[in-house]
């Protein structure tokens, strides 16, 4: 049997690696047009909790950065 | 003869009941005392130490906690047919969607490596090395999954829930007396000792009792199961069952460790073990054995929990129903997370101190965000219909969550600055 050269099976195996990839990236592309307007009845007071809600955790993802930060 | 007729009614009726919670239970059952993981038992296993019977009131209140967050994801679960994660994308869109699918996964593999350091730790004491823990265990739950099915893993798992109840037979043991742990446990009190450190400890108990897995792996195992609207009060039953058995277990270890460990700084659960077993040899033997128990629950259910989610998301196959030629993606990454986490356990000199630690900071990120996307879905009438949540629950569940977003917020920063809150 012939042997199939090294650069051949680094090809063959970097082009599939680059298929999946794409394969993965064009399903997270459609999930985000699946899902790309919320079905929630947004009232006045849902609103204001998800506001508030977004603002808590930018508050908290900086406490951690900070503390990251300085500890390293 | 009339009598006899309506008392005979009665009985087939009764029967009749027993037999349907018994086929619709389970999810409450198995999520409930799987909250008694690794880190649970040395929590309840700390607190007993340090306070004896003084905290078993407020193991008391955590029942209807934990009971009304979970019977959200019940009724959400039957009413949607869909787990957590897909509601979140389909109705707060891909962004808060990533995010708590993300954070979730992050959560859960951090959990994982906690519950795998919980198994280690406790057969390292029969002298099993980590090693063959870690590939025993991941066998044991690779083969769970993929030879059965949901009936079948459920089973299995009821199984481990019902060794989480070896701490009750514990309790007797230790023969502690029944009129200090009444007077001393039933009266709310502060025992003394440095408030900060009872504060840090009750933190702790909310921590152990409420964590966003949990609320993600009940409703996919709703989902799982196949439960309908009709079977919401059988849900509910099986969810308050299971609260009261993971605060019976919890009593149980306080009393344990109360009893013999009075007064003791606790600091890992293989140390209270250890000192156990220089008190008592079978309680020792005993709560290793829970300990292993324990671990081997949580990650059951946290491997789960992930998988679940990303398949919902990801539109893979994925329910315990299906084959692994039919659901490769989901039992894929099952074994991925599992095989991840587990080999954390097995790298010399891994930061294991510290990932215990980033599990409750990382786990405040998502909780809060979990509990207000579960009480916006509950409240829309277009979701849930008939079955939203009536003013009474929404005063309840809304008091229960600020105060857990409170006091989550609370620990977490403490464990982030230790010197933040001044000695009192």
């Amino acid at each position: 049997m012939k042997k199939v050269p090294k650069k051949f099976i680094t090809i063959i195996f970097s082009e599939r690696l680059g298929h999946f990839i794409n394969e993965q990236i064009e399903k997270i592309e459609r999930i985000n047009r699946k899902y790309a307007v919320p079905k929630v009845t947004m009232t006045p007071t849902a609103r204001r909790i998800l506001m508030v809600l977004r603002f808590y955790l930018i508050f908290l993802v900086g406490v951690l950065v900070y503390k990251f930060w300085t500890v390293i | 003869m009339n009598w006899f007729a309506k008392l005979f009614y009665h009985y087939r009726r009764t029967l009749k009941a027993i037999r349907i919670f018994f086929i619709i239970s389970g999810p409450g059952i198995i999520v409930m005392l799987a909250d008694n993981d690794a880190g649970g038992i040395t929590t309840y296993a700390a607190t007993g130490a340090k306070y004896g019977y003084s905290l078993i009131w407020f193991l008391l209140l955590l029942l209807p906690i934990a009971y009304y967050i979970q019977e959200m994801t019940v009724r959400l679960g039957a009413v949607t047919k869909r787990g957590l994660a897909e509601a979140i994308f389909d109705s707060f869109g891909s962004h808060w969607g990533w995010f708590a699918l993300l954070d979730l996964m992050l959560v859960n593999w951090l959990t994982l490596v906690t519950e795998f350091i919980g198994m280690t730790t406790a057969l390292s004491i029969f002298k099993i090395p980590p090693i063959v823990t870690v590939i025993v265990v991941c066998l044991f739950m690779g083969v769970m999954v993929v030879r059965g099915r949901y009936w079948t893993w459920e089973k299995v798992s009821l199984l481990f829930c019902a060794l989480n109840l070896i701490y009750i037979p514990c309790a007797f043991l230790v023969k502690p007396s029944l009129e200090s742990v009444l007077h001393q446990g039933l009266i709310p009190h502060f025992p003394g000792g440095s408030f900060n450190e009872f504060f840090f400890m009750l933190m702790a108990n909310i921590g152990t009792t409420i964590a966003p897995w949990m609320i993600f792996f009940q409703q996919s195992s709703v989902v799982d199961k196949g439960l309908q609207e009709k079977d919401i009060i059988w849900g509910q039953m099986d969810t308050i069952i299971g609260a009261a058995f993971t605060v019976v277990v919890a009593i149980f270890i306080m009393i344990v460790t109360g009893t013999l460990l009075k007064g003791i700084e606790i600091n890992s659960a293989d140390q209270a073990v250890l000192l156990l077993m220089k008190n008592h040899k079978y309680i020792g033997v005993f709560l290793a054995i829970g300990l292993f128990n324990a671990g081997l629950l949580g990650a059951i259910c946290i491997s789960l929990a992930s998988s679940w989610a990303f398949g919902e998301v990801f539109g893979w196959a994925h329910s315990l129903n299906h084959k692994v030629k039919e659901a490769p993606w989901f039992y894929f990454f099952y074994f991925l997370i599992l095989v991840s986490s587990a080999s954390v356990v097995l790298i010399p000199n891994a930061p294991l101190v510290t990932i215990t630690l980033f599990v409750q900071v990382i786990a405040v990120t998502l909780l809060p965000a979990v509990l207000v996307f579960l009480m916006l879905l509950l409240n829309d009438e277009k979701i849930m219909g008939q079955y939203k949540n009536t003013l009474s629950q929404n005063i309840i569940t809304g008091s229960i969550a600020v105060a857990i977003i409170i006091l989550a917020t609370l620990y977490a920063f403490s464990a982030l600055f230790p010197n933040m809150f001044p000695t009192m």
